[in-house]
């Protein structure tokens, strides 16, 4: 090889042609805003392959920036986001008496319309848009996404859960995550950010477990009626203090406090197989039977009666 | 550096009693398994009151998890004991009270208790095993059954 002393003092055409590649993207460790709803993240995911117990489809997160507290909207079709965004808008500026500065989300066709245009303008929200087809600069949604449907998803195993439940793992997801992460950098839950306060934790279960719920006077019971329901539990209640849980007896969504939980009894135990394991038992057992039954009829004697 | 405490030796071995001392001028310790992050660094001698001398083997913080953490502790050779310096807590923004029977160590500006020491004969004695530290970090309590809590807690990431 000639030495050659090669000085890189303008592009190659061709080579950027043949080779060029993304550009890289690195995350910042810095805050940059100081206040809960400076700047909100917006993405929505799915269409999931099951409709949800609620009959829906979609989910929309929204992420705080500064204290990553994270709301969660399940929707029929993508065309609610903007009035589940406007509902959640008016309540959260209430709700903390600050105003949403800045908005960010990609250029989807649920947030990029006259809608969200009009809304912004006369709300005074700046809405900046990540740029086409990079998700990466939606970075902070997109990392929400995955860590609630991750969790979503390791808690439906769990238990096998039916799919369908999707929407009520993602939002137990949401609601444990606001409790139980620690920020980093400031090293503070993101409920203590946003609410101001520390989050209690003693309320939390397991999704998906057996429990039994009372029937508080809902149903005009017999003296001697049993007066619990064996139910899983699906989620916490955003509304009031309560679990909401599924009756499978009634196949109803039900909202109560007078819950008491199962969760220790051997952890592996599914509580929505444990009919079928009785099922499989009873086979078994009928199995057996009529091996016995036949025992007891050699079939020397049926041959005999035959030859005679 | 000089260390003037005079120690009444037990035959139980204590190893994670600490002893208030405000007579030494540095937070020490001879048992290395203490250290979270040790930093090798011999940087001379430490002076005994009967003159004797320690080497210093290095430097370290001691506790974390959910203990208090404590800083810049020495690493001597061949010391029996743990040492906590009054003036080193001092400098770190913490406040030292002593009752008749007890003391009791703050964040300078909080109420809560961050340690508590016990005095035995006529010295403070510190346990750092049973302090529990008013860290953030610490939502749940270590003694329930933290598969549990990570099921409850939607199977988050457990690594801290």
């Amino acid at each position: 090889m000639p030495k050659i002393k090669f000085e890189k003092d303008k592009l190659c055409d061709a080579c950027k042609k043949g080779k060029q590649v993304k550009s890289s993207f690195h995350s910042k460790n810095v805050i940059s805003t100081s206040k809960p709803s400076e700047l909100l993240h917006m993405d929505l995911f799915g269409p999931s392959r099951i409709k949800s117990f609620g009959g829906n489809y979609y989910a929309l997160v929204i992420d705080d920036d500064y204290s990553r507290y994270t709301w969660t909207f399940f929707l029929t079709l993508k065309s609610e986001a903007f009035k589940a965004f406007k509902n959640f808008a008016k309540a959260v500026q209430n709700e903390k008496d600050l105003n949403i500065k800045v908005l960010r989300s990609d250029h989807g066709g649920e947030f990029q319309n006259e809608l969200f245009e009009n809304f912004c303008e006369e709300n005074g929200i700046m809405h900046n848009f990540s740029a086409p087809r990079t998700p990466q600069q939606n970075e902070v949604v997109e990392r929400k996404n995955r860590s609630l449907e991750e969790l979503a998803r390791t808690m439906l195993n769990e238990y096998d859960v039916p799919k369908y439940f999707w929407a009520d793992a993602v939002s137990t997801a949401c609601y444990v995550l606001k409790r139980m992460l620690i920020r980093p950098i400031l090293k503070v839950t993101p409920y203590e950010l946003f609410k101001g306060r520390k989050p209690n934790v003693t309320h939390l279960k397991i999704f998906g477990c057996k429990c039994f719920v009372l029937n508080n006077g809902k149903e005009n019971l017999g003296k001697f009626d049993s007066k619990a329901d064996e139910v899983i539990f699906l989620r916490y209640s955003l509304t009031s203090k309560a679990y909401r849980i599924f009756n499978r007896r009634t196949l109803n969504m039900e909202e109560s406090v007078h819950v008491v939980f199962d969760e220790i009894v051997d952890l592996k135990e599914n509580p929505l197989e444990s009919n079928k394991t009785n099922a499989s038992d009873e086979e078994y057992f009928k199995e057996a039977l009529d091996e016995m039954y036949l025992n007891e009829n050699p079939l020397t004697e049926l041959e005999d009666l035959a030859k005679s | 550096m000089n260390c003037f405490l005079i120690l009444q030796m037990t035959s139980k071995s204590r190893r994670s009693i600490w002893y208030l001392d405000s007579g030494c001028s540095r937070h020490m310790t001879g048992d290395k398994k203490k250290f979270m992050n040790f930093k090798k660094k011999e940087q001379g001698f430490v002076t005994y009151g009967d003159n004797n001398k320690g080497k210093i083997l290095g430097t370290g913080d001691v506790g974390g998890g959910n203990t208090l953490e404590i800083k810049d502790v020495l690493y001597v050779e061949g010391l029996k004991h743990n040492l906590l310096d009054i003036s080193q807590l001092c400098d770190k923004g913490l406040k030292v009270i002593f009752e008749s029977d007890y003391c009791t160590i703050h964040q300078k500006d909080s109420k809560e208790i961050a340690l508590k020491g016990m005095r035995h004969n006529n010295i403070y004695l510190i346990n750092l095993d049973n302090a529990s530290s008013s860290d953030i970090t610490c939502l749940v309590v270590k003694e329930e059954n933290p598969w549990l809590w990570h099921k409850r807690a939607a199977h988050i990431n457990s690594n801290n």
